[in-house]
């Protein structure tokens, strides 16, 4: 027991790295759905960081592979390695498939980040049956299938699972039925945080505010009053991505199946829990 | 001719600014009957940014959903698409009266080959559609006469409101039960 007033080094360890060395050299970290916004910020973070990138997108063509190969070739200007997979992550062979290229291209995954997502925007009770299975398939099923193909390389040493989350997840939105899928896939976190642990593997979340990515160019369509919300009111993908690095970090190692809102205090000053 | 202050020839201008400020292309370099997907390089959600400038410009809501969801929303689903993801024969036969120039429309061709048939034209015609509906007075104050000072937003004579069409949406659902009542296209809706 610690006693009052006293320290112990265990929580106060502190980590150094030698001035030549970025905290995540050595590291190899795949970034689902990273050819542009949120995804896009983060690869380049790690990579800025010292990683290794897996990067990915749907498609094995046209401009959603052009954009990660633009990428990959911009982190191979850090002197980081990148590999391109493409990859429906609702189709489980497909995502096998992505892992082994992974594995044979960089040799193993260190950090896993859940950023991929596909969804329609309308009321929940207007969806087609194709738009439900889309919905759960993408966004709970293909998260689940990434972490089981890429469970025997994240155990090899001690790997870090992110998701990257919304508001929708606790706050309603219309015509937003992501929101609900967002919450299933938060409390999936905790569940994972705990399963995993034992294999040295945590697993968090980042609810990231209002960031103006694509999805933004949908949401102020649907929601015009945002156009009235000061720009102090959005997050930038970047300041996603840090925390997301930060919960990849050793810094971090305390944190387990949560899910930190990045947000501003958008949350806090307006849309209050009840 | 949309509504008699805003002519095709404006929307066409101002549709191929859109498609030029957000595909970061030469304006001048756009024919109307381009696939915006194949020949101009649009992704599906550059469709929401150039959509989103016209509504700013003009005044007005495009159809934020597909064509082919409305039908399935309105007539049943399976009536549009078939469980392999593949249009089927009144599908395409609706998206051959909105999209006639558009050849390689046939039942069978997966719904994800759609969206190419999209050009600068079509996306000029929604918008002609929409503002075609403007009303006889204005609802507020009664006025019967309007005024554009940059023949895209139109607003009254009268009291100044700007004028307020039919979304897209509204339009596209109504136009597909005139198709289904007129041409039966979907047999089993």
């Amino acid at each position: 027991m610690v006693g009052r007033g006293r320290t112990s080094d265990l929580h106060i360890r502190t980590v150094r790295y030698p001035s030549a060395m970025q905290r995540f050299d050595g590291k190899i970290a795949w970034v689902t759905g990273s050819t542009r916004g949120i995804g896009r910020a983060i690869a380049l973070r790690l990579a800025r960081d010292g990683a290794d990138l897996a990067l990915h997108g749907r498609s094995a063509d046209g401009p959603s592979r052009r954009l990660a190969e633009e990428l990959a070739d911009e982190i191979r200007g850090l002197g980081r390695r990148a590999v391109c997979v493409a990859a429906d992550i609702a189709r489980k062979d497909e995502v096998a498939a992505a892992v082994e290229q992974i594995e044979a291209g960089l040799g193993g995954l260190d950090f896993l980040i859940l950023n991929a997502a596909r969804a329609p925007f309308k009321d929940t009770t207007r969806l087609l049956e194709r738009d439900l299975r889309l919905l759960v398939d993408t966004n709970l099923l293909g998260h689940l299938f990434c972490v089981q193909k890429a469970l025997p390389l994240l155990e090899r040493g001690g790997g870090r699972i992110v998701f990257i989350s919304s508001l929708g997840s606790r706050y309603m939105n219309a015509q937003y039925p992501l929101g609900p899928i967002k919450a299933a896939m938060e409390a999936m976190v905790r569940q994972w945080s705990e399963e995993l642990r034992p294999q040295g593997i945590e697993a968090n979340a980042v609810c990231a505010g209002l960031v103006k990515t694509d999805s933004y160019k949908t949401l102020r369509r649907l929601w015009p009053e945002l156009a009235a919300l000061p720009e102090e009111a959005y997050v930038t993908p970047e300041e996603v991505a840090d925390v997301t690095a930060f919960l990849c970090s050793d810094e971090a190692r305390a944190i387990g199946g949560q899910t930190l809102i990045v947000d501003r205090g958008l949350s806090n000053r307006i849309l209050r829990s009840p | 001719m949309a509504n008699s202050l805003v002519t095709r020839e404006r929307i066409d201008q101002e549709v191929r600014a859109a498609l030029a400020t957000t595909l970061r292309i030469d304006a001048n370099g756009i024919g109307m009957e381009q696939s915006i997907i194949n020949d101009l390089g649009a992704t599906s959600i550059d469709f929401l940014d150039i959509n989103f400038r016209l509504e700013q410009v003009f005044g007005i809501r495009l159809a934020s959903q597909l064509l082919l969801d409305h039908v399935e929303e309105e007539l049943g689903e399976g009536t549009a698409i078939d469980r392999d993801n593949k249009i089927t024969a009144g599908a395409a036969a609706l998206l051959r009266e909105q999209f006639p120039e558009a050849e390689s429309i046939k039942a069978g061709i997966y719904a994800d080959e759609v969206p190419a048939v999209v050009t600068p034209g079509s996306i000029a015609t929604a918008v002609e559609k929409i503002i075609a509906h403007l009303p006889d007075a204005c609802p507020a104050c009664s006025a019967a006469s309007w005024k554009s000072d940059d023949s895209t937003k139109v607003a009254c004579g009268g009291c100044g409101k700007d004028a307020e069409y039919p979304d897209g949406d509204e339009l596209t659902k109504r136009w597909i039960h005139d198709m289904q009542r007129e041409k039966q296209l979907f047999a089993n809706a």
